[in-house]
């Protein structure tokens, strides 16, 4: 073989090489999530509360900041909306945005801006705050709905049949400030996508200041700020729970447990959970089902 | 705007930019005067109508009373240069394809040049590289099949004697436009060198060898894993519990590579081809991770009025697909192709059974004779006789089974099991054992007679089960006659019988086929399951088919029942429902 052929032959299999690539997994399965609780083993004292839903609701992501002077006006059709449609809406408030920003020293001291939260705004959130998701389903090809669309858009998707029923129990554990989540979901139709579990934390009734813009009152200081996003019990994305198409009557069982160290008022916290459908992009669209429930911490 | 639809439109803009602007360009150049321009069109289209006995009415049918599948290639080309483009229409699409072709479109265009000893292709293109068990892109219109890849494809020699290929890009996935994450990009090298046009010293010999490699990867950006929480309890005073979460980590390159060898010497050739592929977790293999391997091998010798044939394979996990959580029918995203080496067959009944390619654990054998006894002695008749024995057996590899994961409770996230290369395991998938003979009687009458034994494992082939519950055992025979009353007129009857205790038990079938050369031809046949358990399936299965032939142009039209069924082409599997109903078929060239 002559010289040329030789170096043909090499730069050929150097090609071959650096253009062919594959990742050796030698250790297939990777912690992404590790936590400790401690439990007293006479622990015997606890409370349960538990809700079923089995009509479709529709989740309203509230994307706010406690120095975002259009917000109160906002909140203030959130609320309009709960009270219309009790048992039918779920919403939770996600501060973040340099609206939520923080600062040191003055009336917005307080950070409830969480990891989570700001993922979830960068994602989604072009137009700033107040902004709201409904089921993160697109309207006019864009998930984000402005404040006067709210109503009509959540009541269009109240009228969605319901794909996924969900069973939810909190149990909390006061001596080890321990809360065990149970949950159910029962798929109602044939599902090819794969969808996914969010759960999430958040604390309701906060009372801390919010920049308003009515003249007569810049700042309203006893503001009560609903459901603010605490912390994440799932990954933001969720879980996945379904590898495999979905068949109708399908159920799947998870458990997730939580423990308290923060200085939140316990008794009003509550559990969101959602299912929606997995998206490369957007960890996840299209929700089919949500639930909220409160964390009972005596009788 | 939704992502997806502009990047829909954007495509979509391309086309027209590509179809308006290549001709002027040309022209433009005066580079391609002179230019060709080829192409062809087919319409399948169907009318259903409703079939008590079959269970078929409007509503089984979703009220799509009609189906309708059509295509046209149009082919440009000028010196060096070619540009194709391929329409295909769903509207909606027939029975027994699957619902997301609905639509029409533009899944397959592209420009080809040619400079020295360098081709390029730009847009869609096929490739294979070597038999396809790292690489195979490929159509088949009758399996609703397509995995062209979209992206650019590079043929090259720089010298005599070597062949080098390259490409990128992506699987057509129904209409679906790329977007990044919902698919593989796939990328590959392919060498192959004829050491007899490289070495002047082999330049004469009679012994020809080839020899070639590939190299194959994808990269897919993995779709979230599922979590795994596994809880441990630290006993003392106090307990902790320390909740850990797991999530799997699949691999976002899954490489593959295959060394082959061609030796030819006079009449002999041999082929060999094996492959292996980096851990690859998917739908197809449970998310195990363990590497995949195969093996293809061929020999055939042919001499005058001789013809031996031998393959065998050997597979174990080799589901190779550009997204890992792809599976089930109809196949798509395929990035390999793993030869089936059963026989296909041309008579109905000796199909209805055919073999569907298990890519997850498989061995596989074939061997064939043929032999023409020659014509003016004894048992050769005056015009000689064509005899041809063919078997083929399909069988699972051996398979030790690991312990499940204590994290996931199944073998997620482990290697599944381990095997010995070239094991083979105690699990029948597929035997076929038939005999043929095809003689000239005179000069009016000619004869095929034919017998199949055949095994099939309903379990494993059709439903993914593997064991040996239902295996299906049956002998079929064939007799072909073809009688030709003038010279451009023929009658040809065939009649076919299958027998067996399982499934759906024994078939019937006549047909009779008149053919006026070369313009008509009419058929008419019935498959009767006389055999069948249950009598109200004792159905017939009646067909009545007529075609005329206008120089380039054929039509045919059909009247009947379709028994429901899977069909087969080289191991890949289309499920046919049954139906009732119109046919017509229009193909086209020019």
């Amino acid at each position: 073989m002559n010289s040329r052929l030789i170096k043909l032959f090499i730069i050929t299999l150097i090609i071959a090489f650096s253009w062919s690539a594959c990742d050796k997994i030698d250790d297939p399965l990777i912690i992404t999530d590790q936590r400790s609780f401690t439990v007293i083993t006479e622990d015997t004292l606890f409370f349960a509360d538990s809700v079923f839903v089995s009509q479709k609701q529709v989740l309203l992501e509230y994307f706010t900041g406690h120095q975002c002077v259009t917000c109160p006006a906002a909140g203030k059709i959130l609320r309009e909306m709960l009270d219309e449609h009790d048992q039918r809406l779920v919403s939770y408030s996600i501060h973040a945005g340099v609206f939520a920003d923080v600062t040191p020293d003055s009336d917005f001291d307080t950070d409830y801006r969480t990891t989570v939260g700001t993922t979830l705004h960068d994602l989604f959130i072009d137009f700033g705050v107040p902004m709201g998701l409904i089921d993160r389903t697109q309207q006019n090809g864009n998930y984000q709905i402005f404040t006067f669309n709210w109503k009509a858009f959540a009541a269009e998707q109240m009228t969605k049949p319901n794909k996924a029923n969900l069973a939810l129990k909190n149990t909390f554990y006061p001596n080890a400030n321990l809360l065990v989540v149970d949950l159910e979901v029962e798929f109602l139709e044939t599902l090819d996508d794969e969808y996914h579990l969010v759960l999430f934390l958040v604390e309701d009734d906060i009372v801390s200041p919010q920049k308003n813009n009515q003249p007569d009152q810049p700042v309203i200081y006893d503001y009560v700020h609903y459901n603010v996003l605490r912390d994440n019990i799932t990954p933001g994305a969720g879980d996945l729970l379904n590898a495999a198409p979905i068949s109708s009557g399908d159920k799947i069982t998870k458990q997730y447990t939580y423990q308290f160290d923060a200085d939140w008022v316990i008794s009003n916290c509550k559990v969101i959970a959602y299912i929606g459908k997995g998206n490369p992009d957007y960890g996840l669209v299209e929700i089919v089902q949500a639930a909220e429930l409160g964390i009972k911490t005596e009788e | 705007m939704k992502k997806s639809g502009i990047l829909k439109t954007l495509y979509q803009l391309q086309i027209i930019f590509f179809i308006l602007f290549t001709p002027s360009l040309a022209l433009a150049q005066g580079l391609f005067e002179g230019g060709t321009v080829t192409g062809n069109v087919q319409i399948d289209a169907q009318y259903y109508v409703e079939d008590d006995k079959l269970g078929i009415t409007d509503s089984t049918l979703n009220f799509r009373k009609t189906g309708m599948n059509a295509f046209s290639n149009l082919l440009y080309s000028a010196g060096n240069f070619t540009a194709g483009m391929r329409m295909e229409a769903y509207l909606n699409p027939m029975l027994g394809f699957d619902a997301r072709y609905e639509g029409v479109g533009i899944p397959y265009w592209f420009a080809r040049y040619k400079t020295g000893t360098l081709e390029m292709t730009a847009g869609h293109f096929y490739e294979q590289f070597g038999s396809g068990l790292v690489l195979r892109s490929y159509e088949e219109w009758a399996l609703g099949y397509d995995n062209n890849l979209y992206g650019f494809n590079a043929n090259f020699s720089p010298v005599d004697g070597v062949r080098l290929k390259g490409l990128i890009g992506v699987h057509r996935y129904f209409w679906e436009p790329y977007q990044s994450g919902n698919r593989g990009i796939v990328k590959g090298v392919d060498g192959e060198f004829s050491l007899n046009e490289l070495f002047s010293g082999l330049t004469e010999a009679k012994t020809r060898i080839d020899i070639g490699g590939s190299f194959v990867s994808k990269y897919e950006r993995p779709p979230q894993s599922e979590s795994y929480i596994v809880s441990d309890t630290i006993f003392g005073d106090p307990v902790t519990v320390v909740q850990t979460t797991y999530q799997l980590a699949y691999p976002h390159n899954v490489g593959s590579y295959a060394f082959r060898a061609n030796v030819s010497h006079g009449g002999f050739s041999f082929y060999a081809e094996y492959a292996e592929k980096s851990n690859d977790p998917n739908e197809s293999n449970s998310y195990i991770f363990r590497k995949g391997s195969a093996l293809y091998s061929s020999l055939s010798f042919s001499t005058s009025g001789l013809g031996v044939f031998l393959s065998t394979k050997w597979i174990d996990n080799m589901s190779y697909k550009s997204k890992l959580t792809e599976a089930g029918t109809p196949p798509m995203l395929d990035i390999n192709y793993l030869p089936a080496i059963s026989k296909e067959h041309p008579y109905s009944l000796s199909t209805m059974y055919p073999y569907a390619t298990q890519p997850n654990g498989e061995f596989g054998l074939q061997g064939q004779i043929d032999y023409r006894i020659p014509k003016g002695t004894k048992l050769g008749g005056a015009f000689g006789t064509l005899i041809t024995v063919n078997y083929s057996l399909a069988r699972s590899i051996e398979k030790e089974m690991l312990d499940v994961s204590p994290i996931t409770g199944t073998i997620k996230g482990t290697d599944g099991y381990t095997t010995s290369f070239l094991s083979v395991g105690d699990l029948l998938y597929y035997r076929d054992l038939n005999f043929l003979i095809d003689r000239r009687i005179n000069r009016t009458w000619k004869a095929t007679a034919a017998y199949y034994n055949q095994s099939y494992n309903q379990n494993v082939l059709e439903k993914g089960i593997f064991d040996e519950t239902e295996m299906i055992d049956m002998h079929i025979g064939v007799l072909d006659l073809t009688y030709r009353i003038t010279r451009r007129n023929t009658l040809r009857m065939e009649f076919q019988a299958l027998f067996t205790e399982d499934d759906k038990g024994d078939w019937a079938s006549v047909l009779v086929e008149y053919n006026a050369s070369p313009r008509w031809f009419i058929t008419v046949q019935d498959e009767y399951n006389y055999g069948n358990s249950n009598n109200d399936d004792r159905l017939h299965y009646f067909n009545v088919a007529a075609g005329y032939n206008q120089g380039a142009n054929r039509f045919s039209i059909r009247y009947g029942r379709q028994r429901e069924g899977m069909i087969c082409i080289g191991g890949v599997c289309r499920y046919v429902p049954a139906s009732s109903g119109f046919g017509l078929t229009i193909t086209s060239s020019f």
